[in-house]
């Protein structure tokens, strides 16, 4: 495959991988660890990112075993054609509800907070359109966009220190009353906001450095992500009460900085909201990104661009059908195990499989 | 430029946010809700709305205000009322304060405010405040200096909380504390005297989330100030010498300059025990008398009693109200759950011993002796 007019550096692949992992779960990860966890929700999510880290080596390790292969193609070489193929679609049909999930997430943000009469189908029209540019023009220029919208996640911090005036550091105390099993309970929930590393698996080919670069590139995205979610559940819990009140508040982060008012702003949600649409828009990406991926490698063409539109109607029509708070528990029942089944089990198979088969890639230097 | 035409023509068809839009010329800005039960048990809500008036002669507008008020179940009940009697409409987005009357404060303050947390296009950043009798009856008020009576009310709450008579806080950073079973609140107490103005009278304590109780100003300002919550200045005025014939010359007047206050808990074979200790730093603003530096260590001794006896005797009052106002319940939370746990949690704050100490020090006395 010739991808050398597609590379991205080393640097880049960092700030990738922070944009695939923050995305639409940052408004509601503070609430949904606080239920479970109370006032030790941020142990959950230290401890959310270790697990994280723990992963990542494994498919640091599935990687490095054949450097110039992405998943989709290390699938069919490890497991033979069928069932490699049978995988590819199962995975780009995970990445569609997945990435159609978030969809709908976002747009369920936006029709309580911002948009209460403007049909949902539009503002998630807007959003996949803006995807399908980010996308459509390759990995060097999706690279770049995610560099350049960074500085947003210091804003964003900077917007919820403010509120810390207001905040009451008693409510973290008394540390590490709950059980283990109810912390690491916790760390599930918190879990689910950190996937997006699995992003390495499809495009670390691409990536213009050696394989510990690229380790040393997904860890520093990790601890960084990590501090960031600590950070914010840390916030919501010596702002909000953690037992009642953060219970009642589905974003808390948003209810933060809704209280104040600056002299030329006012309702601060809506601005932290609209910075807030871009994160979303990057992990909607990434997502548009790997499902149209392995469609195009399904039958093998060479650019993933043209799969983008059909992808994203996919996306349309799956994230239309849950229009309730009900329907979204109900969804994430279902994509509960796929997550462990897709990020976890399928990578650590392989990894064990590629040593038991003898399999690597042969890396010709020429 | 070919394939991006259309998305150019849908953008500017869907960007403009037809359904969403809220025209200022339509709206109907509320300034100040208030909340009241009417005899038949029912919600009186009132509203008092900004009126614009072009001022005869002069470049500057007048702005008056007018007050609705319509009863009902809820508060939005009573609302969709006052809709109906007023052109355009009522918007809360910009309210900046919510007044309760007596008995609808002391049947509890949290299920009228529900409606202010759950709509997204609520204003957090109001106040609240408690008002003797009716509070309906503030908003009618027609103040002679100031011709809006919303601004007129915020701004006397602003010097108040200048001065420290009380805590600078806003609905949202009300509601953890609210709903905190350790901590409880006060409110800004207000008071429509004889010559037909606000005044504000002190502090409403609050139960959990029940009225209860009140202080008169300077108790409200030592309530500040023991619970490590002073605005720009604190004043006093205190009776320091009883021989002279002149009533003014045996008071004080001082303002406090620095603090440091100290609060710990403390439990011993399941009882608590709180001590307190108030360090205040003041300067002294008036003293007819003269001389401050003669009497310094005199004054500093019995400043520092009388503040001590004051002090004991608003915790006092807080206990008869059952106001924990100091978040004591909190600090058991996280420093002794296990007492917690045992504790009676709706009256624990009558049973703590509070041992309370406050030290005043002159530091300054003005450009005179």
């Amino acid at each position: 495959m010739k991808l050398t007019a597609n590379k991205i550096t080393n640097k880049q692949l960092v700030f990738m991988i922070i944009q695939a992992q923050i995305g639409v779960g940052i408004l509601s990860l503070p609430h949904d660890v606080a239920l479970i966890a109370k006032q030790d929700a941020w142990i959950s999510t230290i401890i959310a990112g270790v697990l994280s880290q723990a992963i990542i080596f494994v498919i640091w390790g599935l990687c490095i075993r054949f450097p110039d292969l992405s998943l989709y193609q290390i699938l069919p070489k490890l497991l033979g054609r069928v069932v490699g193929k049978i995988l590819i679609l199962s995975y780009s049909l995970y990445f569609m509800v997945t990435g159609s999930l978030v969809l709908a997430r976002y747009s369920d943000i936006i029709d309580k907070w911002i948009l209460p009469h403007t049909p949902n189908w539009i503002t998630m029209l807007l959003m996949l359109l803006t995807c399908i540019y980010i996308v459509s023009e390759g990995l060097t220029s999706i690279a770049r966009f995610y560099v350049l919208v960074s500085p947003i996640l210091m804003v964003l911090v900077v917007l919820i220190s403010y509120s810390m005036k207001d905040a009451n550091l008693l409510y973290l105390f008394p540390i590490g009353d709950h059980s283990i099993p109810t912390i690491l309970n916790g760390s599930k929930e918190a879990a689910f906001s950190m996937l997006g590393f699995e992003l390495f698996l499809f495009i670390h080919p691409y990536v213009h450095s050696s394989g510990k670069e690229k380790l040393v590139a997904i860890t520093t995205a990790n601890i960084i992500v990590t501090i960031f979610y600590t950070f914010m559940v840390i916030a919501s819990i010596v702002f909000f009460e953690p037992n009642m009140d953060i219970a009642l508040t589905p974003e808390p982060l948003l209810y933060m900085i809704k209280a104040y008012s600056f002299q030329v702003l006012e309702r601060t949600d809506l601005f932290f909201l609209s910075l807030w649409l871009v994160i979303v828009a990057t992990s909607i990406a990434n997502w548009l990104l790997l499902s149209s991926m392995g469609l195009a490698s399904l039958i093998r063409k060479k650019h993933y661009a043209r799969f983008l539109p059909i992808v994203a109607g996919i996306y349309l029509v799956l994230a239309l059908i849950p229009d309730q708070g009900k329907d979204f528990e109900r969804f994430n029942q279902v994509l509960g195990p796929s997550h462990y089944i897709f990020i976890v089990i399928i990578p650590v198979l392989l990894f064990i499989l590629s040593f038991i088969l003898t399999k690597k890639e042969v890396v010709n230097k020429a | 430029m070919k394939g991006k035409k259309p998305i150019l023509v849908i953008l500017c068809l869907l960007l403009t946010g037809c359904w969403d839009q809220h025209l200022m010329k339509n709206a109907v800005l509320v300034q100040i809700l208030s909340f009241d039960l009417t005899p038949k048990e029912e919600l009186l809500l009132g509203v008092s709305i900004p009126i614009i008036e072009e001022s005869s002669g002069g470049p500057q507008s007048m702005v008056k205000s007018e007050t609705f008020s319509a009863s009902g179940h809820t508060p939005r009940d009573s609302r969709l009322k006052i809709d109906r009697e007023i052109a355009g409409i009522l918007d809360t987005s910009k309210n900046k304060l919510i007044l309760f009357g007596e008995r609808m404060a002391g049947t509890g303050i949290y299920s009228s405010l529900d409606v202010i947390w759950r709509d997204p296009r609520n204003s957090l950043g109001a106040t609240l405040g408690v008002v003797e009798g009716e509070a309906v009856d503030l908003l009618n008020l027609k103040p002679k200096h100031e011709t809006n009576v919303s601004e007129y009310i915020q701004d006397a709450l602003t010097s108040a909380e200048e001065n420290s008579i009380i805590p600078n806080q806003t609905i949202q950073t009300l509601a953890s504390e609210m709903l905190d079973p350790g901590e409880d609140i006060v409110l800004p107490y207000l008071k429509m005297n004889k010559k037909k103005s606000a005044v504000i009278v002190g502090l409403a304590l609050m139960n959990e989330k029940k009225y209860s109780g009140n202080l008169p100003p300077q108790e409200s300002s030592l309530l500040l100030l023991l619970n490590n919550k002073k605005g720009k200045n604190a004043r006093f005025t205190k009776q320091v010498n009883n021989e002279d014939e002149k009533e003014q010359n045996n008071f004080i007047s001082f303002n406090v300059q620095n603090m440091k206050r100290k609060l710990k808990a403390v439990v011993k074979e399941s009882e608590v025990s709180v001590s307190l200790k108030l360090d205040l730093k003041i300067s002294v603003e008036e003293y007819p008398k003269g001389d401050v530096p003669k009497e310094i260590d005199r004054l500093n001794k019995l400043l520092s009693k009388e503040l001590t006896e004051d002090a004991k005797k608003v915790i006092t009052k807080l206990q008869q109200a059952n106001c924990d106002a100091f978040g004591i319940g909190r600090r058991l939370i996280a420093f002794h759950p296990k007492t917690w746990e045992v504790i009676d949690k709706k009256d624990y704050f009558k049973n703590i011993k509070f041992n309370t100490v406050v030290e005043a020090e002159i530091i300054k006395h003005g450009i005179v002796r």
